[in-house]
């Protein structure tokens, strides 16, 4: 496997393919999702993929500026949805997201937030997160738009500055009670 | 794995050699131990793939339900129905105590014996499972969906709800007959005025067809006999229900000795859709009556509602409704095959299986060819109504089923075999012998109009030698069958938790695709319910403490609480909010008096606490649920 993915990422580097059906030698038939669901549980991966993520994303997408009213839903997303692993500034259960926008492409966080169990599982950079973390990502059933607006949402934060812990969002310290 | 098969081959051959030498005087020895090597591959079910069956056994005095896949045997869930379950706080935590209201109060046990599947015309459609609680009389149903108890009616005017839960084709009506009598309504009298004073009831229970909400719809009030077990017609029969009787002599002590006595007693014809009519056109008294409906709503928390009075038909006023079919000797299973015009009475202490012919049946009544009347109810003649009888079936015949090609099979309890007969010829074809004491059978689908076949199962009250000892209670068992040739042969033997009184199974297909993998949070309308962890809190009304608390892998929000005191009520209401398949999380707090909560994924639970002392105590999630279960932990800290 490890060196099936080498051979691909070596031939990647030389520019010598662009699509995975001419490393595999087929005809120019499209992959079909039985076909790239079988070669990603054998872990070979595109270097699209390697960079951008498995799973509903698997081309460029075009972004515009952040919305928002968008990233205002996003915001009410990740305090339902993220907050209960994320904090923007420090580990969690999970890593910090704020730069995460910065760090990774969009369509990467896109594929982490909608396939989180395949990226854990099979994505080469998922995995290491994983053994960093010791947990998967939880599948909390986010639809297409809603990650998108959580993508506004952390695109939004990405520049500004770290805040307290306090008022991370979805912060909530519960005051002892008498 | 290659290891593994030859090693279960093994396991098996070797066990069929010893059933083989246990019974292997007269007709033991008829499966042979030839076919040894391939029954193993029979029920062998590869790792990761799944079984042809579900098969819902009771768990008889556990008060529980077993689901077991087939061919393989191998235990999938028990299901708490009548019995409280630590394991994952069903019946100790707020959200189900309910459950358990009954108008005795709390009951927090029962003996579950008839697993029933829903049916639509006549098969068993996947939807819920019945099974009826002996003791202290009442029916649950259990969702198919999410393999829980969603719902127990309790019934009045029962001593003992043994004739039950059958049901009618179309899942109209459940059937329940009281296997004691008793004093209707119940009062203070001399045991030995039983004739005088004790009565037996016939309850139908309607069913919601949309959402399987059980209501006691009316009861038939019936000499007091001993109702044993019961089934509805179908087919031609459809309207009829019949009821086995024993003790029609009556006798209040040593029943077994004053209750034999009787060459033939009763099976009742029950025509239950002139009994509907006759409801329907005022004929029945409402009468005084308490009993519980509990049932879990909406925000998936149980209520419990009293209901005051009940409809009951008698007999002498509705002339048509109910009839007594003599049947030898003491019967228990009263087994309609998939025609709907045999109706087998298990005659346990009879020589010969009697089965009676509906159609026969209908043109005895139309001629009136009675032998008397019990307290307005006719007795047809049992010659008028037999079809045949099996001679020489064994001893102790109790319970058949049928495979839909033709063929019986009965149960043998005191021989311990399963006899083979033909429907129509009534002649005998084949016979095994089981380890040991079979009560009931099952062939899935079996007790419908269109049987599944292909196996039947011995439900075993014994087992003795079969297994490593384990001091002196010992499993039950139940034996696997494969009943597709002439022979049946005996393939798998294995144990069952608690007492596999009677079970059900269907094709897997049916209720497979339908099972719910987690509960979407935003559907979760518990009041005490999160859905977010800022909204985790700590709320004090006068004694009472409320902690609003989430779990995800791998905290607890919140995960110190602090300024609760001695004397305090806590309520934990845990909601999870993993919203993934098989990712429950447990919640454990030193000194419950209760038990755990087990919440599944978008579920909100609650555990009562009392503080006793001032102190810091931990609370744990149970159930491992990631490699940093270990730290899924927090603490409550008690003041004076």
């Amino acid at each position: 496997m490890n060196v099936v993915l080498k051979r691909l990422v070596v031939l990647a580097t030389f520019g010598l393919i662009v699509t995975f059906a001419g490393l595999a030698g087929c005809s120019s038939e499209p992959e079909t999702d039985a076909e790239r669901q079988a070669r990603w549980q054998q872990g070979q991966f595109t270097s699209w993929e390697l960079e951008h993520g498995i799973g509903p994303i698997n081309a460029d997408i075009e972004l515009a500026a952040v919305d928002p009213a968008k990233a205002a839903q996003g915001e009410e997303l990740f305090v339902a949805k993220c907050a209960t692993c994320h904090y923007l500034d420090d580990r969690k259960t999970g890593p910090p997201l704020r730069e995460i926008t910065k760090q990774r492409s969009s369509e990467y966080v896109l594929n982490q937030i909608l396939n989180p169990d395949q990226m854990g599982k099979l994505h080469p950079d998922g995995k290491k997160m994983v053994a960093q973390y010791a947990q998967y990502m939880t599948i909390q059933g986010i639809t297409h738009d809603n990650a998108i607006a959580l993508l506004d949402f952390l695109r939004r934060e990405a520049d500004k500055p770290p805040v307290p812990m306090d008022q991370q969002p979805g912060a909530n310290v519960p005051p002892p009670t008498n | 794995m290659t290891r593994s098969i030859a090693k279960t081959i093994l396991i098996g051959a070797a066990s069929l050699i010893i059933a083989a030498l246990l019974g292997g005087c007269g007709n033991g020895s008829k499966e042979g131990v030839g076919g040894t090597g391939d029954a193993a591959s029979r029920v062998y079910v590869a790792p990761g793939t799944h079984d042809e069956f579900y098969a819902f056994m009771s768990g008889g005095f556990t008060g529980q339900v077993g689901v077991y896949g087939l061919p393989s045997g191998r235990l999938l869930r028990q299901v708490p129905v009548f019995s409280q379950n630590a394991e994952n706080g069903y019946g100790y935590s707020e959200e189900t105590k309910n459950m358990f209201m009954t108008s005795f109060g709390f009951v927090p046990w029962d003996d579950a014996h008839h697993p029933q599947l829903s049916q639509t015309d006549g098969v068993p459609d996947g939807r819920w499972l019945f099974i009826n609680g002996n003791n202290t009389p009442r029916v649950a149903r259990l969702d198919l969906e999410t393999f829980e108890t969603t719902e127990i009616i309790e019934l009045p005017h029962s001593g003992g709800n043994h004739a039950s839960p059958f049901l009618t084709p179309n899942t109209e009506y459940v059937l329940a007959g009281t296997r004691f009598s008793v004093p209707i309504p119940q009062q203070d009298v001399a045991i030995n005025t039983y004739k005088d004073n004790f009565k037996g009831t016939l309850s139908f229970i309607k069913v919601d067809s949309a959402t399987g909400s059980m209501s006691l719809s009316f009861q038939i009030l019936v000499p007091g006999f001993n109702y044993d077990l019961s089934h509805a017609g179908k087919g031609p029969s459809y309207g009829w229900a019949f009821f086995s009787t024993y003790n029609t002599e009556q006798a209040n002590t040593l029943l077994e000795v004053n209750a034999s006595r009787n060459d033939k007693d009763y099976m009742a014809a029950v025509n239950w859709k002139l009994a509907e009519k006759y409801v329907a056109d005022g004929k029945a008294k409402a009468i005084p009556a308490s009993y519980r409906h509990n049932y879990l709503d909406d925000a998936r928390i149980a209520q419990s509602e009293v209901i005051k009075t009940v409809k009951v038909l008698d007999p002498r006023e509705c002339p048509g409704m109910i009839y007594y079919i003599p049947t030898p000797k003491s019967p228990h299973g009263a087994d309609v095959d998939p025609t709907g015009e045999y109706i087998v009475g298990g005659g346990k202490l009879a020589t010969v299986i009697p089965v009676h012919s509906f159609s026969k049946m209908l043109k005895a009544i139309e001629n009136k060819e009675f032998d008397g009347e019990v307290d307005g109810i006719p007795v047809l003649k049992y010659e008028s109504v037999l079809a045949g009888e099996v001679q020489n079936p064994g001893l102790g015949p109790l319970h058949t089923e049928f495979d839909g090609k033709g063929y019986a099979y009965t149960s043998m309890f005191i021989s311990s075999e399963i006899v083979k007969w033909k429907l129509g010829t009534w002649e005998v074809v084949d016979r095994v012998p089981t380890y040991y004491s079979i009560g009931h059978l099952m062939i899935p689908g079996g007790d419908s109009k269109a049987p599944f076949g292909k196996y039947v199962i011995a439900l075993n009250k014994i087992t003795k030698d079969r297994y490593l000892p384990t001091g002196p209670e010992l499993t039950h068992s139940a034996q696997l069958y494969d009943i597709t040739g002439d022979k049946m042969q005996l393939l798998l033997d294995f144990p069952t938790i608690g007492e596999p009184h009677y079970a059900q199974a269907l094709p897997a297909d049916l209720v497979k695709p339908n099972s719910v993998r987690y509960f979407p949070i935003a559907e979760n309308k518990n009041p005490h319910a999160i859905t977010a962890e800022n909204q985790a809190r700590v709320e004090r009304d006068g004694r009472l403490v409320r902690v609003y608390m989430s779990t995800i892998r791998t905290h607890f929000a919140p995960d110190n609480i602090e300024g609760i005191r001695v004397g305090d009520s806590v309520l934990f209401h845990v909601t999870n909010l993993e919203q993934d398949w098989d990712v429950p999380h447990g919640f454990a707090v030193m000194g419950a008096n209760n038990a755990e909560l087990l919440v599944m994924p978008g579920e909100t639970r609650t555990l009562a606490w009392k503080p006793q002392s001032a102190g810091v105590f931990p609370f744990y999630c149970t159930d491992f649920c990631s490699a940093l279960h270990q730290e899924m932990q927090g603490y409550i800290r008690v003041s004076k």
